[in-house]
């Protein structure tokens, strides 16, 4: 075969590949088309069924029974709306919900699928036994955590929050070990969800080698507002050698707010710590809202460094009168600072929250 | 694999003669199908990288859609841990339509975000609009220095009502690198995401950029999404409401061209750890990040990329554990230029960027020590992007020459020239497949067939213009002109019940 005849061989082999891509298209287009209306007709037959099974009424029965006996290629069309519900509804209509999901066999499916071999059908059955709050599954589901893939780990993660078993806070935790096995937010909002039961493995995991681990921790102690850990908290601190997870304890202290986290905050705004726990300190001092702070925060408006004076400024805006006085006095007696300019910016702040504004943008002017 | 050399032999067999004449004419001959020789290898190089790019990405695409039943989306905007967001809009003369712009983007769905417009000198009335719309006041804010700044702030305003989502800066003009910079010294949040003023974003585009910083908060730095082309789509308050095949067939060849090569292309190198382009147009940063590499160069007209670049350095020079990740959809959506002039200006502006950044990153190239961008992304680069002009418009020169004095025949040629036009062709119908079949973003038959006609179409000249371009953009850039970024002439976008929006200077 000389190149000429190769040529033409490649030519008639392109055009052919590329008419086929062309009926691929077409075939794949059709075919998506005609799948959505008879699903979208068929979903829409039954709609009101489902909207009779969530609609608070006693008798659930009649559409319970017609729903539960609806064939499988009915179904198919009926169950993403169904599972679409049951993210959104609570109370009876979820407890409603959930019996149809049982008299339909998807969490005794489900519980099957968790260790099936496509990551597809483990993940989905994950996020099923999740939403139906399948508290049986929690043990499966731990052991899903170490899944091999990324998908089912996060769908795992995010279903033990949804089950609400406090004994999964040891095994979410050590999922984000060696290099995040599982999402971070998706553990730490699992851990939020699993309410005080889940405290001691937390406070455990202030002192865990790996800093993921104790950062979530550390965030989930303050969101959960866990005031009795506060001095756990603050024990790890003094130790702690990763900046990220130190300045995760110290947002943590802000929010938790006791007399015992205010001092450990002002301390932590001194110059020995690193820049950003410094800054995160002087915010976390707004936010845990004591008059106490004001001294040190007016300090250090007039820090060298930008972020930690415009926090304290900042900080000192949502502390009321005295904070007020303090930020009035550096205008006045440190005029042409840069700690004036940042109390004179928390005053304008003020001015605005109170409804109208009554200062120049600049002192001098 | 034999092809190539049986080829060279049989194309540079002389007719006849002898002597030196003929001795001459025969090495002519024979450089001259070696050349050919090299030109066949590297179309078919060039488009099956294409192709590798596009099943890289089909794969992401695959994964995307069969994840969305349980992706968990609402996740991230429930949780109190969703890192919160500065959005940056740098604006010059954008007064058409800046109002609606910020309007659309206050209303994005994201727990807590802030909006900072930074107005860098503009000569219209930008700012009189944004007053108008928000009630904006000046108030004093002391600026940072995180960043050093070339223009001067003249004015900080906020809402009367105190709200602490918008803010707005007045700089003079130094350009958009620069006010970007502003922008991110003034950024409040930990996540900067910059944006153009006239990007329209979907609603849950934040959300899903985001979710890369949010799944692995340690060593995400960077996400990108992608950018899609909005002529000819229907607007409703600033968001794209219904997606249309543009009118014109110049931006509807862009379309396909936007679909494989930046939609696809990126998702290839994002899923092979090598992304080096996150477009300007919409992009979500790490602040702390941003500030160590020294932000926006405002030196470089590609300065977008070229940022992305440091990233990649800094973070390898420091030995970090770091991930840039694409994200393919949601999406922006931005106006293409509709005329060839505004198109040339706009092939040569990123032309030199690309010849700026790689010699300003030399060092990087083939280097070991920055890893696949060193060893993969950035020799890519520099071989099919920024060298692909010299070598289409060479082929262009050669062939004729060729054919003139018998290196090669004439059946031979025609043959080798369908040949990569039709594997051109193929790859533009893998893109449109994955399109089809992954994100299904144009509904109607008829822009289906538009868009097969368009990648047919982009082979015949509109390739050839480009490199025509890009080969004045390299020249641009070793001569090392004045930067100039041009006027984009905007035609407005397609309301219902409203006439298309007239120019938008």
């Amino acid at each position: 075969m000389n190149t000429t005849q190769l040529l033409s061989l490649l030519l008639a082999a392109l055009a052919g590949a590329t008419t086929m891509l062309g009926l691929v298209i077409v075939a794949g287009r059709a075919l998506h088309r005609r799948r959505v209306r008879r699903d979208a007709r068929l979903a829409a037959d039954f709609r009101p069924l489902l909207l009779e099974l969530i609609g608070g009424d006693d008798d659930i029965d009649e559409p319970l029974r017609r729903l539960a006996a609806l064939d499988r290629r009915r179904w198919r069309a009926v169950e993403p709306s169904a599972i679409s519900l049951l993210t959104k509804v609570s109370g009876h209509a979820r407890t409603a919900l959930v019996k149809l999901f049982e008299q339909r066999g998807l969490a005794r499916t489900a519980l099957r699928d968790l260790t099936g071999s496509g990551a597809v059908r483990r993940a989905t059955a994950a996020h099923v036994l999740g939403l139906m709050g399948h508290a049986e599954a929690a043990p499966a589901l731990a052991g899903l955590l170490s899944d091999r893939s990324p998908e089912v780990r996060a769908v795992a993660a995010r279903a033990l929050g949804q089950v609400g078993a406090p004994e999964a806070a040891g095994p979410l935790l050590a999922s984000l070990a060696g290099g995040g096995r599982a999402p971070f937010y998706l553990v730490t909002q699992s851990l939020i969800r699993l309410g005080p039961g889940a405290r001691p493995a937390l406070v455990e995991a202030l002192s865990h080698e790996d800093a993921v681990v104790r950062a979530a921790a550390a965030e989930v102690l303050g969101l959960t507002g866990a005031v009795e850990t506060a001095p756990a908290l603050i024990g790890m601190l003094v130790g702690e050698t990763s900046t990220e997870v130190q300045t995760r304890m110290v947002r943590s202290l802000g929010r938790l707010g006791t007399p015992m986290c205010l001092q450990a905050l002002i301390h932590a705004t001194g110059p020995g710590h690193p820049h950003a726990v410094r800054v995160e300190a002087a915010a976390a001092l707004g936010v845990l809202g004591s008059p106490r702070a004001v001294p040190a925060l007016g300090e250090l408006l007039g820090d060298s460094r930008y972020h930690v004076a415009h926090n304290a400024a900042r900080s000192l805006a949502r502390l009321g009168d005295p904070a007020m006085i303090v930020l009035a006095e550096t205008v006045a007696e440190r005029s042409g600072t840069s700690a004036a300019e940042h109390a004179w910016e928390a005053l304008a702040i003020l001015d605005l929250q109170a409804g109208h504004l009554q200062r120049p943008p600049t002192p001098a002017s | 694999m034999s092809a190539v050399p049986d080829a060279l032999i049989a194309l540079s067999a002389p007719p006849g003669g002898s002597g030196v004449v003929e001795g001459v004419a025969a090495g002519v001959r024979w450089v001259l199908a070696l050349i050919s020789a090299i030109l066949l290898v590297y179309s078919v190089a060039i488009n099956t990288s294409y192709l590798i790019l596009i099943f890289l990405a089909t794969w992401d695409a695959v994964h995307f859609h069969r994840r969305m039943a349980f992706s968990g989306q609402e996740d991230v905007y429930a949780n109190p841990l969703t890192p919160a967001i500065s959005v940056i809009m740098a604006a010059y003369n954008e007064e058409a339509g800046i109002a609606e712009s910020v309007r659309a983007m206050l209303s994005m769905r994201y727990p807590t975000f802030e909006v900072v417009v930074v107005d860098d000198g503009s000569t219209d009335g930008t700012f009189e609009r944004l007053r108008a719309e928000h009630d904006l006041i000046e108030v004093p804010r002391v600026i940072p220095d995180d960043l050093p700044m070339r223009g001067t702030v003249l004015s900080t305003h906020v809402p009367a009502d105190g709200s602490p989502s918008l803010l707005v800066v007045r700089k003079t003009n130094s350009g958009r690198a620069d006010a970007n910079n502003v922008g991110i010294n003034l950024a409040q949040h930990p996540l900067v995401c910059i944006v153009d003023a006239d990007s329209l974003l979907d609603s849950s585009a934040l959300l899903s950029v985001a979710k890369p910083f949010a799944d692995d908060p340690l060593r995400v730095v960077a996400t990108g999404g992608v950018v899609r082309i909005a002529n000819g789509c229907e607007v409703i308050g600033g968001r794209v409401t219904k997606v249309n095949m543009p009118r014109s067939w110049l931006v509807r060849i862009q379309v396909v061209e936007y679909l494989r090569a930046f939609l696809l292309g990126r998702t290839g190198w994002s899923r092979l750890g090598g992304l080096l382009v996150i477009s300007g147009a919409f992009g979500l940063f790490r602040r702390d990040v941003l500030i160590e590499v020294g932000g926006f160069d405002p030196d470089t007209i590609g300065e977008d990329a070229e940022m992305v670049a440091r990233f990649h350095r800094h973070l390898r020079e420091q030995r970090r554990d770091y991930r840039i990740v694409f994200v393919s959809e949601p999406v922006s959506w931005t106006e293409a230029p509709s005329s060839l002039a505004v198109l040339a200006r706009q092939r040569r502006r990123w032309s030199r960027g690309l010849a700026e950044l790689a010699w300003r990153h030399r060092d990087m190239i083939g280097n070991p020590r920055y890893g696949r961008i060193g060893l993969l992304t950035l020799p890519y680069y520099v071989l099919f992007e920024l060298f692909a002009p010299v070598v289409n418009l060479g082929g262009l020169v050669l062939v004729p020459v060729a054919l003139l004095v018998d290196a090669i025949d004439i059946p031979f040629a025609l043959a080798l020239l369908l040949a990569s036009f039709g594997y051109a062709v193929l790859v533009g119908f893998v893109a449109l497949a994955v399109e089809e079949y992954a994100f299904r973003r144009y509904s109607r038959w008829r822009d289906l067939g538009v868009a097969v006609l368009a990648s047919v179409a982009e082979n015949f000249g509109y390739r050839q213009f480009n490199a025509w371009w890009g080969l004045q953009g390299i020249f641009a850039a070793l001569r090392r002109t004045k930067q100039v970024w041009g006027v984009m002439t905007r035609e407005g976008f397609s309301t219902p019940g409203k006439p298309t929006g007239g120019k938008r200077g």
